[in-house]
């Protein structure tokens, strides 16, 4: 409940900041001066705000609020920016190239910052079906330890059986399987490709096992579906932080450019 | 699946999500080293048997980076675009905020360099470049280097407001702004905007604009006075009229009357003003042939107390009379008779002003009229502003006699100074020009627009202001008032011709648009853009409806200009014809009635047509360019653009 109360106070107070922006460059157009001054520095201030964020990030040992309120605030502060932006500049494309490359550096940034937002609310549900909870750094040594622990079950079972059809099964299919993540791109979208092909690796072989081979296939196919669920982990939690690998550098070049654009209007027009 | 005993400080590796390496084995999906790498980014230390791995870097050292390589690239295009193209590709500079209008673009050229025609600071580099951030930069003069008006640029709609208004000083960048595209109207105001200095505030034309101020626009007198009511109702369509001129051309369906208005006014050139054709087409036909009878009578004989010449002085310089020859064949010698003048007339007006002797004062310009016929005939070069300079001026009086034959004035000098009348050999010259008759010299005018009458009519307008002198005045006025007379000579001009003053000088109207309208400088109006001229035509063609003509022209012209048949307009400039000096152009009154709001809300109101500020008043007063645009190379390069002055 204090969280939602939160929420639309933030989410009022940009509206009612955007309102007084709308009211004051009318107000300043109406009576003929320039209101691209006021919203343009306005703009300058909450870029500089939001870029605040990933330092406030690094610096998590300073009493500046939680992140979460600091997301809440970048969040609405995205959207205020792009509402200020076509404020400014009083239509959605600009006709100078610098200008466009300033244009396309908010949208890209926007737009990045909207998928980024997206997928923070929807990819954690997802993990939490998985059933599977890791961190993402230790993803690789979960990874190589499965690994290390279907070969030796495909040895035990050889040994054991002195059949080595599941261990051929095992050099043909499950070894690509175990060697690294995969399904990456089945995985973004929540396809459940993974599991399909593992039900289609175990009914393919299942046939032509022992019922002594068959307790050691099961054992391998629940070590393959934890392989899948750390798999999802994987593709998931690799999205949520690289989109800041093109959503931070986009921002840095939105700064540099708006900087200059703040120079060119000094050193040009006031 | 996850034992969570596994990851302790002895048995598993301390992941460090701030570190900016990443164990090298574990990228590749291999058994991660045990120890992790080091902050260096060297291995940390490989389990038993493995060999070292190379360290990656970690996703935030990745973000790092990519920031980096982006804020480096972009300032260096930034860096590179500013300066690179400088003329060659503009569009690509990193100055260029968007493209001029094409007005501003053929005269600046697209040239990055001609930056500098409206950004000063365009010419500074380095370091001067970077710190006119922190001046101030006036616009408005790199404005004025091309644009004028006709007022102080700078202040509210180009002129001195009264002080007790609070308006803002103003700057062109303040209602016009650059860099829109070619196509931009950078001109357009709101009407908004147009409010927020005025004082009376409304919100549109047909609820709250004030009523036009009375007899709008007819302020000042036309300098052309065509009486419109008395020629549409009493010259062309009144029976009573034409019947008393029975036997003249005119009749209502007589090709001189003209069908509609636009038969004399300019129709497909109208624009503010729909100008008369001219008199050719408009007044000609009726009036050509009063003009040729309009004779001026420039010197007159007066009665005079003595002879001018003895007889052997006149033999000598004029030939012998045919008294003289009788008496010679028959060899008596001639009788001189009491002399009695031939003129019993006194000085005419124009020689009274020319001589400096009051008509009537015969004692005085008989001696000076006397050697004025001798100079005449005994002179060879005979100059007539010898006797005329002092009030009129050789350049004047070259003016005033051009044309005038030598032989002309010796034959009627003779004949006057042989006190006999002057006998034209032949019919008044029917192509005009001086010519002497009896006791009168005369100028017929050749045809309308006669620059000897005009100079005549300029000359003795003038003549009361430069007169010197209680008497000359008085004698510079009754020449006046004779010459100008409309019912005798020249003076008719004046019944067409309005006069005006100028500095203390008066003038007459010669042309159409010789005077300015006092509409105020900020209206406008385009009769072309009123779609009213073109359906008066379009009606005109329709049958059914029957030609819009001058006596039934609504729906054209008459939907806003009424006749005022109940106005005095001739009095209007028959009082000012008899004050010249207190002539008062706006005291007038018009053959129209005074276009009301309500005859252009009619159309311009809400729903219907537009009814913005900006559609009939403009901001400027006369705004124009300096001619050094066009004569003189500007100062900033040309290159490029086909604009160069050589082109």
């Amino acid at each position: 409940m204090v969280s939602r109360l939160r929420t639309g106070f933030v989410w009022v107070t940009a509206l009612i900041i955007f309102g007084f922006l709308f009211y004051e460059a009318r107000r300043a157009s109406v009576s003929l001066e320039s209101a691209e001054v006021v919203t343009g520095w306005c703009l300058l201030c909450l870029m500089v705000f939001l870029a605040l964020f990933n330092i406030r990030k690094k610096l998590s040992m300073l009493p500046i609020g939680k992140a979460e309120t600091w997301l809440l605030f970048h969040t609405a502060g995205g959207v205020l920016v792009t509402a200020v932006y076509w404020l400014h500049v009083g239509n959605l494309w600009p006709l100078g190239l610098y200008e466009q490359l300033l244009a396309l550096l908010i949208y890209a940034t926007v737009l990045t910052g909207v998928f980024g937002y997206v997928i923070q609310r929807t990819y954690p549900k997802r993990l939490t079906q998985t059933g599977v909870e890791v961190i993402y750094e230790r993803i690789p040594r979960e990874v190589s330890e499965l690994r290390d622990q279907a070969e030796d079950l495909v040895l035990e079972c050889t040994e054991k059986t002195e059949s080595e059809t599941l261990g051929r099964h095992y050099v043909d299919t499950l070894a690509w399987y175990f060697q690294r993540p995969r399904f990456f791109s089945h995985h973004v979208f929540g396809s459940q490709h993974g599991r399909q092909w593992l039900r289609q690796q175990d009914s393919a072989v299942r046939r032509y096992l022992s019922d002594d081979e068959k307790v050691y296939l099961d054992q391998l196919i629940e070590l393959a579906e934890y392989k899948n669920g750390l798999d999802t982990h994987y593709v998931y939690q690799g999205v949520m932080k690289g989109w800041l690998l093109i959503h931070v550098p986009l921002t840095v070049a939105l700064l540099v450019t708006s900087v200059w654009h703040i120079l060119l209007v000094h050193i040009y027009a006031l | 699946m996850i034992d969570p005993k596994k990851f302790s400080h002895q048995t598993s590796a301390y992941e460090r999500p701030n570190n900016k390496y990443i164990c090298g084995r574990g990228s590749n999906w291999g058994t991660p080293c045990l120890s992790g790498p080091n902050f260096d980014g060297t291995c940390g230390g490989a389990e038993e048997g493995q060999s070292p791995c190379t360290p990656r870097r970690s996703l935030r050292r990745l973000r790092g980076r990519y920031s980096a390589i982006i804020f480096g690239l972009i300032a260096a295009l930034l860096i590179v675009f500013n300066g690179l193209p400088n003329g060659s590709v503009p569009a690509l500079s990193a100055l260029n905020p968007g493209p001029l209008t094409g007005d501003h673009l053929n005269f600046v050229g697209p040239s990055s360099k001609s930056c500098s025609a409206c950004h000063a600071s365009h010419e500074s580099s380095g370091w001067y470049w970077l710190s006119s951030a922190f001046v101030d930069n006036d616009m408005t003069s790199k404005c004025l280097d091309c644009h004028t008006f006709e007022g102080p640029a700078r202040l509210a709609h180009n002129q001195t407001i009264s002080a007790t208004q609070s308006v803002m000083k103003t700057d062109c960048v303040m209602c016009h702004t650059e860099h829109k595209g070619s196509d931009a109207d950078i001109s357009a105001l709101s009407d908004e905007q147009c409010s927020i200095c005025h004082e009376n505030k409304f919100d549109a034309f047909d609820s709250g604009h004030p009523q036009f101020r009375e007899r709008f626009p007819y302020f000042i007198r036309p300098s052309i006075k065509f009486d419109h009511v008395s020629h549409i109702g009493k010259h062309f369509f009144s029976d009573k009229y034409l019947s008393s001129i029975s036997g003249s051309k005119l009749s209502k369906h007589s090709p001189l009357i003209p069908e509609s208005c636009i038969t004399c006014h300019d129709e497909p050139n109208a624009d503010r003003r729909v100008t008369p054709l001219g008199y050719d087409i408009g007044c000609k036909g009726c009036h050509d042939q009063q003009i040729a009878a309009r004779e001026l009578v420039v010197l007159n004989l007066p009665e005079l107390l003595e002879r001018t010449a003895e007889d052997d002085e006149l033999i000598e310089a004029c030939g012998p009379t045919i008294e003289y020859i009788e008496a010679v064949i028959s060899e008596e010698t001639l009788v001189e008779d009491e002399y009695e003048s031939i003129s019993g007339d006194e000085l005419d007006v124009i020689s009274s002003f020319i001589f400096g002797y009051n008509s009537d004062d015969i004692d005085n310009y008989d001696q000076l009229f006397r050697d004025f016929l001798s100079s005449i005939i005994t002179s060879r070069s005979f100059q007539i502003s010898e006797f005329t300079n002092e009030r009129i001026g050789n350049q004047q009086s070259k003016k005033l006699f051009s044309g005038l034959n030598p032989e002309v004035v010796k034959r009627l000098a003779c004949a006057w100074a042989s006190n006999i009348e002057y006998e034209l050999p032949f019919d008044e010259p029917s192509y005009g020009g001086w010519y002497g008759d009896f006791t009168e010299l005369k100028y017929k005018p050749t045809r309308h627009a006669d620059p000897v009458l005009r100079n005549w009519i300029e000359f003795s307008i003038n003549a009361y202001s430069n007169a010197v002198g209680d008497e000359e005045k008085e004698r510079a006025r009754i020449m006046r008032e004779s010459l100008l007379s409309p019912k005798n000579g020249p003076g008719a001009c004046l019944k067409c011709h309005s006069v005006y003053q100028v500095d203390e000088v008066l003038a007459v109207n010669w042309n159409y648009e010789q005077t300015r309208e006092e509409v105020g400088p900020h209206q406008r109006y385009s009769h072309s853009s009123h779609p009213l001229v073109e359906a008066r035509r379009k009606q005109a063609q329709d049958e059914e409806i029957g030609p819009i003509s001058v006596e039934n022209s609504k729906p054209g012209c008459a939907t806003c200009h009424q006749m005022n048949t109940e106005s005095d307009f001739r009095g209007s400039f028959d009082r000012s014809l008899r004050e010249y000096e207190a002539s008062d152009p706006s005291s007038y009154a018009s053959n129209f009635l005074g276009i009301t709001k309500e005859t252009c809300a009619s159309c311009h109101a809400s729903g219907r047509v537009a009814q913005n500020c900006q559609l009939c008043h403009q901001y400027h007063i006369e705004p124009n360019y300096k001619i050094e645009m066009v004569l003189e190379k500007p100062k900033w390069p040309l290159e490029n653009n086909g604009m160069s002055p050589s082109n």
